[in-house]
Order: structure tokens, then sequence, then C-alpha cells
């Protein structure tokens, strides 16, 4: 009558012997297997690197290999194994996501910049290499666009009414050095995507760690642990990193060791909470009246909901730490050789500015697309994982 | 099938200390559960019924051990539960299920129905996922859903189907005891009779023993086999439903029985419920707990006064609230326009029904003598004057249990004729 | 419609905009209340009773809304029809609403005492304003008024809560009293005390009572009519001893034989509420109703009379069918 039916045959759950089940077996989701995968392949080559290759030669092709790009792979593997393979299996989120993008253009089209920025900056760079300095031809134009007839350096292009006029060759021009600056820019992205990728690594899993023990224990921990985030947050990583460089020299790596290790108390802020809101939620103490363990709460109730908030914040970090280090450059704090779109920026701003306006008009509207592009998509991920919006 | 209970509790307690200041000061007590004694048998459904706060939660979660209790002895199946180990408190997590009330908070919206309903499985390590999908499947069937609904998600459903996906949760690991914390409580009428239907199908068709956990009284009437009666912490009676049903022994199970309105208006007398709250469990009231509410309340044996039951217990009310604090000159002054003392006097005597004349003198001087003093702001004195005359043996001594009928007890000082 | 009818309520039909659809949630309601009479609203989850309790004095948001048509008449004048400043006129005033949950009707920043004398100086000028909140609190049986008017709603229990909001209500001394399941979120004992209190109060001030619940105990209580509704539509209606003793309406005989604890074999109703979005054609209930026939899925079935002043929405109650065929189990 209310559906139910009389035992006709024995329920399934019947025929299950609970004293032969064995207890805890160990079944790490795949995303798992792919990052460990990715770890032992990367922490491989680094050794063969470190050991076998001699110092000072190329591993790969003309790459040196240095540590921040070991660090950019390790921090790759696990982008792409927690980040976005997850998002293969859980299809409610995937299409959420989607659903998103598809209504709202200004996200797709971040979206769209951001991957652009992602494949260049990592398999551009290797393909472009390093810009090649033609000191005979600075100041080369935009292609087909003339410069002032003041700018110093030969022409490559037609002249036309005594001005030089750009070509294919160089289409966005070039700069004091005659660098090319296509292969500026795609530096430029690598620079981003290495700076991004790595501090977001180091936030997020400190950040992660951190909140998840102060949520989760409670009590004299969580006091403590928040005492010291809130310490550290008064911490100015920007003054920090200033200091650095001058006791030491300016870095890349620097520059990411310091953000990375300074700026993660907001996200754990963020990471606490949500921990001990599920921590007190229905659905947790019905697991602990099933028999969870802690670890089977953590794993399946507190990390998935944490995820979202986690994105939000960093996201936003990364977009600041984008403009700090433009900042940094501008300011001559950073090193040199890395050819960050700040950096351009700031080479180009010499003497002969505004007259070489396309050296600085390239990095600067690819660092403000970037820059609007993350905040744009840090909303976006509010947007689709703020649980008021669940439908 | 042996004849020992499945589940016999004894004594069981469960306090809250409350603390104050940094180094954890403990301040007083909330005796949630005072030394509760039931059994239940297997294939059983025992109600638990009482007020909210009176500690049947408690009961519930000190019972499986979801809260460690303060004292007591719990046995399942002639095991120590309070003694069990890790491997074998992980079996009793598998074999004693709890049904909350409220199935949308025991959801996880991010997780479908069907990954909710085989979390147990996967918790007690069954890794296989096609067969956990098959078992979830099956058992969705079984308590009246279709085997798709495994791919929704919870909040696609109405509070009654919550509530059976709820259900189905809990009987996945095949358990032998299931406890039910007001399982129905807040659906439609309609929607809480076919769960209801359900539970009763389910557990006869499994051979579940159930403690049914609830506040109403009607919805236990219908479904659980014996009930117990709680009160502030305290089981007040028990026995087979119809028999405390048809003759309640204790006074507030009577009087709870007669907060049930009947639904057919023409058997409908208005009832005359129980006046005042609950008492504050960290502070309760000594002997009978009840006795600060009863309608009842025994009047001591050596009562020399000629007064009329109604009247002693219309001063032993007023005697009660200058006791327990809870009326004041102030209090009462501001509840009048112009606060003589004569006005004060007629306004308590009108409050707690005081009648002008007791029809004794001693009494009618003992209770003239207390106005004075309550007017004059003296409170204890008036409890004084009011003396032993005004006192309930109730208050002295906690009721064990007695005998009502077979099988049936109240704790009550009352001889249960009366 | 008579003229003697405090509130008289008809043909009111609202519809609510979603995302899934147009949802009906009131359909051709039509009902009175005259002066001091207390009068039920019935009905389970989506039976559309507490939108037509928000709807009488426009409390519903109109996006989403919208009141397709009908009427609502209190002391003679359409409330529908009336612009906002004279609608706040009326509200709280003559027409006071109470609801399920006390939390949201208590401004949690002010003390109790506070609120009560604020609503009193909403409608009128009173410099004794303190006074005549204490003696509100007072006439709702609180036991300390002084005392409680003091602390702030986080501070007290549900029932005291209620009574405070009972008192807010009564500040202005209103005609009518719209009470939505106002004792649900209570236990047992509280809400026969809120109950009884209520039956006094009502008693005293010969008010005007519109109950709204889903609780037949209730009903039974302290109704002298009821109306049942379902789907959104009526289904019977009659004064209380009649609806209840001797349900007329398919649906409210499954009602009663689906409550639980009455000595009777409960038989649970079987089916399921029907999609708001997607409802049956002809009588709503007809899905789920044990004797319905071909003729019950096409037409919408009018209100027959079942016997002086009560009546039933069942087709076995006009002139074509026999309506103690109702009486078996099956048609």
């Amino acid at each position: 009558m209310s559906g139910t039916s009389e035992s006709r045959d024995q329920p399934l759950f019947r025929s299950v012997d609970w004293d032969r089940q064995t207890g805890r077996t160990w079944s790490p989701a795949p995303s798992t297997w792919f990052v460990l995968a990715g770890l032992l392949a990367v922490g491989a080559s680094f050794l063969y690197d470190a050991v076998v290759v001699p110092v000072d030669r190329p591993l790969l092709g003309s790459w040196k290999a240095p540590l921040v790009d070991w660090l950019l792979l390790v921090s790759l593997v696990l982008f792409v194994g927690y980040g976005l393979l997850p998002l293969a299996t859980r299809h409610r989120t995937r299409k959420r996501l989607w659903n998103h993008v598809r209504r709202h253009p200004t996200v797709a089209t971040s979206v769209g910049w951001l991957v652009v920025v992602l494949l260049l900056g990592t398999v551009g760079s290797v393909l472009l290499g390093t810009p090649v300095k033609h000191t005979a031809i600075p100041y080369q134009p935009p292609a087909f666009l003339p410069r002032n007839p003041y700018l110093p350096g030969e022409c490559v292009g037609a002249v036309a009414d005594g001005r030089c006029r750009g070509t294919l060759s160089y289409p966005l021009g070039t700069n004091v050095y005659g660098e090319d600056l296509v292969t500026l820019l795609v530096s430029g992205m690598r620079v981003a995507v290495t700076l991004s990728l790595v501090t977001a690594t180091i936030i997020v899993a400190v950040a992660t760690t951190v909140g998840t023990v102060a949520g989760f224990v409670g009590g004299r921990v969580d006091a403590a642990l928040t005492s010291y985030v809130n310490l550290q947050r008064t911490v100015p990583a920007f003054l920090v990193y200033v200091v650095f460089a001058f006791l030491t020299k300016p870095s890349l790596l620097g520059l990411i060791v310091v953000f990375g290790l300074l700026n993660w108390g907001g996200v754990a802020n963020v990471v606490r909470s949500e921990v001990q809101a599920v921590r007190e939620a229905g659905y947790v103490r019905a697991a602990r009246s099933a028999g969870a363990g802690r670890i089977h709460v953590l794993r399946h109730h507190v990390l998935p909901s944490v995820s979202g908030g986690v994105a939000v914040a960093t996201t936003r970090q990364v977009a600041s730490l984008i403009l700090v280090e433009a900042a940094i450059s501008y300011l001559e704090l950073n090193d040199v050789m890395v050819r960050s779109w700040g950096e351009i920026v700031a080479s180009g701003m010499g003497q002969w500015f505004p007259l070489n306006w396309w050296v600085v008009a390239a990095p600067g509207l690819a660092l403000v697309s970037t820059v609007v592009a993350v905040s744009v998509v840090g909303d976006a991920l509010r947007d689709v994982f703020d649980p008021r919006g669940v439908p | 099938m042996s004849d020992a209970p499945l589940l016999s509790v004894r004594d069981l307690k469960k306090e809250y200390p409350v603390t104050e200041g940094l180094l954890g000061r403990e301040v007083e007590r909330v005796r949630a559960v005072d030394g509760v004694d039931f059994d239940l048998a297997g294939g059983e459904t025992l109600g638990l019924v009482g007020e909210s706060g009176c500690g049947k939660s408690t009961v519930a979660s000190t019972t499986l051990r979801l809260e460690e209790p303060t004292a007591g002895r719990i046995r399942f199946d002639g095991e120590d539960v309070c003694a069990y180990d890790r491997s074998s408190l992980q079996r009793f997590r598998r074999r004693a299920q709890l049904v909350f009330q409220h199935a949308t908070a025991t959801f996880n919206p991010r997780m479908s129905v069907g990954e909710t309903v085989a979390e147990p499985l996967l918790i007690h390590g069954m890794a296989d996922a096609d067969r956990r999908r098959a078992i979830v499947e099956d058992i969705l069937e079984r308590v009246g859903l279709a085997p798709d609904d495994a791919d929704r998600y919870p909040h696609e459903f109405s509070g009654g189907q919550q509530q059976r996906i709820a259900l189905a949760r809990s009987l996945v690991l095949d358990p032998d005891l299931l406890v039910a914390d007001e399982p129905v409580s807040g659906l439609d009428v309609s929607v809480q009779a076919s769960v209801l239907q359900l539970m009763a199908d389910l557990q006869e068709a499994f051979d579940l023993s159930i403690l049914f956990i609830s506040h109403d009284m009607s919805v236990v009437r219908e479904f659980c086999d014996r009930v117990a009666v709680m009160y502030l912490g305290e089981i007040v009676e028990r026995g087979p439903v119809e028999d405390v049903f048809e003759r309640p022994a204790h006074p507030y199970t009577r009087a709870l029985l007669e907060t049930i309105p009947e639904i057919d208006p023409a058997t409908n007398a208005s009832p005359s419920p129980i006046t005042g709250d609950v008492p504050d469990p960290a502070n309760p009231p000594s002997g009978c707990r009840f006795h600060t509410r009863c309608p009842v309340v025994l009047r001591p044996d050596d009562l020399e006064l000629d007064v009329d039951r109604e009247h002693w217990r219309a001063v032993y009310g007023f005697r009660l609230a200058l006791e327990r604090d809870s009326i004041d000159r102030a209090a009462v002054a501001d509840r009048i326009a112009d606060p003589t003392d004569a006005a004060i006097r007629a306004e308590v005597r009108e409050s707690f029904g005081l009648p002008a004349e007791l029809g004794d003198d001693r009494a009618d001087a003992m209770l003239a003598d207390a106005l004075d003093a309550f007017v004059a702001g003296d409170e204890d004195a008036a409890v004084a004057r009011l003396g032993e005359a005004f006192v309930s043996p109730c208050e002295r001594t906690r009721p064990a249990p007695a005998a009502v009928e077979r099988d049936h007890d109240a704790a009550c000082l009352r001889d249960p004729e009366s | 419609m008579s003229d003697s009818s405090l509130l008289s309520v008809s043909d009111l039909t609202v519809e609510f905009d979603t995302p899934q659809g147009t949802i009906r949630a009131v359909e051709e309601l039509s009902f009175e209340v005259s002066p001091g009479e207390v009068v039920c609203l019935v009905g389970e989850s989506g039976s559309g009773k507490t939108v037509a309790g928000e709807t009488l004095t426009r409390l519903v948001p109109t996006p989403p809304g919208r009141i397709v048509e009908g009427a609502v008449r209190f002391e003679g004048r359409d409330l529908t029809s009336l612009d906002e400043s004279d609608l706040t006129s009326i509200r709280g005033d003559r027409i006071a609403h109470v609801f399920q949950n006390p939390q949201g009707a208590l401004d949690p920043a002010y003390t109790v005492g506070e609120q009560v004398a604020e609503t009193i100086h909403l409608h009128e000028d009173a410099p004794d304003a303190r006074e005549r909140a204490l003696s509100l609190l007072d006439q709702v049986d609180l036991p300390r008024p002084t005392n409680v008017a003091e602390k702030y709603p986080h501070e007290l229990s549900g029932g005291i809560k209620q009574r405070v909001v009972l008192a807010t209500a009564l500040a202005a001394d209103p005609d009518l009293l719209v009470a939505d399941e106002p004792t649900t979120a209570l236990d047992v004992v509280t809400q026969a005390q809120i109950l009884r209190l209520l039956a006094d109060l009502q008693r005293e001030r010969d008010l005007a009572v519109l109950f709204v619940t889903h609780d037949l105990g209730v009903v039974s209580q302290i109704a002298d009519r009821v109306v049942v509704l379902y789907a959104g539509r009526v289904m019977e209606r009659g004064p209380v001893t009649e609806v209840l003793g001797d349900p007329a309406h398919p649906y409210t005989r499954a009602l009663l034989a689906s409550h639980p604890g009455r000595g009777e074999s409960m038989t649970p109703l079987r089916g399921t509420f029907p999609d708001p979005v997607d409802r049956p054609d002809g009588c709503l209930f007809h899905p789920r109703c044990p004797h319905a026939v071909e003729e019950c899925r096409e037409t919408v079935p009018a209100e027959h009379d079942v016997s002086w002043k009560r009546s039933a929405a069942c087709l076995y109650y006009g002139d074509d069918y026999d309506a103690e065929r109702l009486d078996g189990d099956r048609a």
C-alpha cells in the first residue's frame, strides 16, 4: 500500500556478512593516483638533473631547469590533479560551472584569456624560447604602424613619409634591445603563471592544513593557531620582500616564497570557519552515529566543502600578487633577468616614453586583462560555490 | 531468541557541568538524565515521551554512547556497552542506528541520495562501489522510492520522502536496534501516517527493536508496544501502551494525556493544562521533581488543619512560589496600579486562588501572617510561617517506581487507586 | 455574503511565478468570519492556507506573488484594492497577525517590553504605553511581567515569546486576529496553555480569530467553524463538530483516518500531494481518492450542500450521485 514490499526475497542489505568484511581499506581517489604519479615523475626528473646532468648544462633543449621551474611543474601537477581532474567525476559541479560560464559572457572571456595565458605561458614559452637581442633594431613599431622619427635604430620595414613602419616579423614591435615583444609577452605569461600557481599552491597547502586543524581540533590548539595567524596577517609581505631583496638579491623565487609563506592567513580563516560549520552539521552527526571516524568525516565531508571557499580566496590572493609583482618591477626591486610584464613595462618607461608606447601598452594590457580576468573568475567561483546558490 | 532483553539500561545518568571563567570553574551541573531504567526486548517498540527538555534525546545519545554517560549500566545483547573497545564499539555502531528528527539537516547537500544512503556501508569498509550501489537501489525500493532516485539530490524530495531516505540509510547496515528521535515530528499528518506505516512494516519485516522518542502521545499510542514517560530526567511511569493510556497512574502522565485534544469535539472537555514551565534542570525540585506542578500533590499525613484539599493546594502553591523565588513583593506591586499593602494582598490571593477563609482558624492565621510577612518584603519569614502544615512529603522523598499492575509502574507516592 | 460578516473573502485566487513555472497557491477561495467567531483554515503542505492568511492584508510580496482575482472585504472595504498607506493603518490596528515562529516577530536588539510599547505607539499617542505594555503582558498570563519586560527575546523560552507576540498583536485592540500555526513550534503542554490563553482572550475581547493550522486537535479545541483546504481549493466547510465528527469529503475523512492514536486503525493516505506547477485536472483530490470516477477527472466539483451550513466540494453530494456510497471502502 505505501510502497514497501513483503520480503519476497532476501533484501540485498541482509546478504552482507559483516563479520567477514575487512575493516578499512585504503581506497584513494583517482586524483590522488594522478598526483602521486605526477610527483614521482617530476621528482625522478629532478634527481636526474641534479645528479646526472652536469651543472650549467641544459636538461632538455635549452631549458636549464632552475628551481622555480621545478616548483612550477609540481604546482601544475597538483593543480591539474586536485583542481581540474575532480571536475571530470563531479558531474553536478561541472554542470553548474559550465552553466555559469555559458550564461555570463564576461566570465567566459575571462576564462578564455586565462586559458590562453596558461597554455602560452607553459608550452608557448618553451617553443618560443628566451627573447633574442637584436641591438641593431631597437624600437620597431608594431606591424603596419608608424613610429616617431626621433626614435633610434634602423628600420626593418619600409620607411614611408620619413617614418619607419612595422612589419609582421615583429608583430608587436621590439623593445630597446630589439627583442621581439611577442616573445617578451609570452615570457611574461610564463612569469605570471609561475608566480600564480606556485604561490597559490603554497598558500592552499598551508592554509588548508592550518585551517582544518584549527577548525577540527578546536580548543587550545585552535586558539594558538588563530593567534598566530592574526599576528602573521599584520606582517606586510611586500615590505618583507623588499628587505629580503635588499639583503640578498632580488629573485622571483624569493618573491614567491615570501608571499607564499606570509599571505595564507586569510585563506586559513576561510577554511577554519567552513570546517567549524561542517563539524557541527547534522550530516556529520549522522555519519558519526553510523560509526564514522575523524578521517572519514574529514575526507568525505569537511574537505570537499572547503574547496569552494579556498578556490575563491586564493584567486583573490593571486590577483593582488600579480599587481604586486608589477609594482616591485616598477620599483626596480625585481630580478631584471626575469622578464615579467612589470619588468617590460618598467624598462619601457625610460627616456623615450611615450614615443615607444607599444613597449608599455602590450604588457600593460596583458597585466590588466589578467588581473581583471582572475578577479572575474574569482567572483564566478564564489557565485557557483556559495551554498545559498544551491538550487 | 533468548528471553533477555536486547537492550537493558540501569540507572543511566548524564550530567553537564556548567563552567565559568578562564579556568573553567564549575558553577552548577545540569542533570539532564538522572537515573533512568528501561528494557527493550527484541522486536519490540518502546516509546519514550515527555516535554521538550525532559532529557529524552540525551537518553538516546548516551544509550548509543554518542555521548559518554556520567553513570549507569547499558547492556546490549548481553554485552556491557560502556566497556566496549574500539572494534566492539564499531560493531555496536553497526547494530544500533539512530534516526534523527529533521532528515534534511542530516544530509550533506553535496552528496546524492545514493551516496548518502551508501555512506554507512563505506564507513564499515565496503569498498566495492558496485555492490554498494546494488544494495542502495534495492533498499530504496523497499522504502517506497525508485532505484533511479539514487542519482538525485535530497533537496529534490519532500519531507516525507526525505524521512524515507533517512530510514533507508539507517537500515542499510542491517541493524538490530533503531533509536528514532522524533522521526515524524514536523511532517504533515497524512505524510506522518505513511511514514509510520512504513516503519511498522520495516520493523515487522526485519525484526527490528525500536526505541521511539517523541513528544506526541498520539503517535506513541499508535506505534509503540510499551511506553515510558519522562519528566525532567527521570522516568515517572512505564508500562504497556494501552495500560498507561487507559489507566495512567502518575499525575504527570494524566496531565499530559489531558493535553491531547480529542479530534471529535463532542468528547472534548476543555482541558485544564498543567501550569507553569518545566523547572531548570540545573536546579531541579527536591524529592519528586513534579511536585511543583502536580495538581494532586500529597498533603502531610499528620496534617492537623481541617482544610479543604483544593484550598490546601492553593496555599501550597503560594508557598512553593515563595520558596522557589518566583515571586516577590516588587513583582506583584508592578502588576497593579495602586500598590497599597491591601491591594498587594488581594492580588496575591487572587493569583494563587487563595480563598478569604480556609475553614480552619489556625490555617487562616498562618496564611494571614504569611501574607503580612510577604507584604513587608520578607519572603523567608512568610515561608517559615506556613511551615510544616503546608509542606508535602512529595518534596522530601524521591519516589521509587511502584507497581500499578502487572508490568506497569509509576514513580509516585500516591496510592494509584486514589 | 451576509452583511454581518467582519471579513469576507470571495473567489480569491493567488499565483506565484517561479523558475519552475506558475504556481496557483490559492484558487477560488471564499469564506467569511463573523465578529467574535473562530474560523480555522485547515490543510497540510501545499494547501494554500498560509498564503491565504498572508494575502488578507497583502503581506505576500507581489512579485513573485499575484492576486489574480477575488476580493477580501473587511468591514465592507476591499483590501485587495486599497493603497499601501490605508492598508498599513489596518494592519496591526484592526487586523493583527501572529506567526508560527516568534523569532521572526521579535527584534533581538530590543527588550520585550520596549517592543510591546512600541507597537502601542505605532497606532496611537499613548503616554502611558509602558504601563499598558505591562498590563498586556499580564493579560497573556506571563508570571512576572515586569521581569519579562526587561528581557531580550533570546533570553526567553518559545512559549513565553509566543505570549509576548500575542501581547504585541493585541496591543491595538484589533477586531480580527490572523494566527498562522502559532503553536506548532511549541511542545504539547505549552501549546495547550497558549491555546487556552487564546480562547480566554478571544472570549474576553470578543475577538474574531482566523486560525490557520494543520493540527486537527487544535481545530477541535478552539474552532467554531472549519474550512478544509487541499492544494489551494476548499474541500469542505462547516461547524467544527460536524466536520470533525462526521466528515463528508473523502479528503477530510482520509485526513481524520490518518490521525494516529485514535484507537481505530490508522489508515495512511496513499499517493502524494500534487505538484504545484502541474496540478491534476478536475477534482484536485481525485488521484488519491478511493472513490474517484471518470467525471472527477473532468470537472472541478462545485461545493454542494451536505446539510445546513455545511458543504463539500465533491460530486457525490450533488444531485447525480449518492453520498452514501462514500461509506464503503471503494467506489
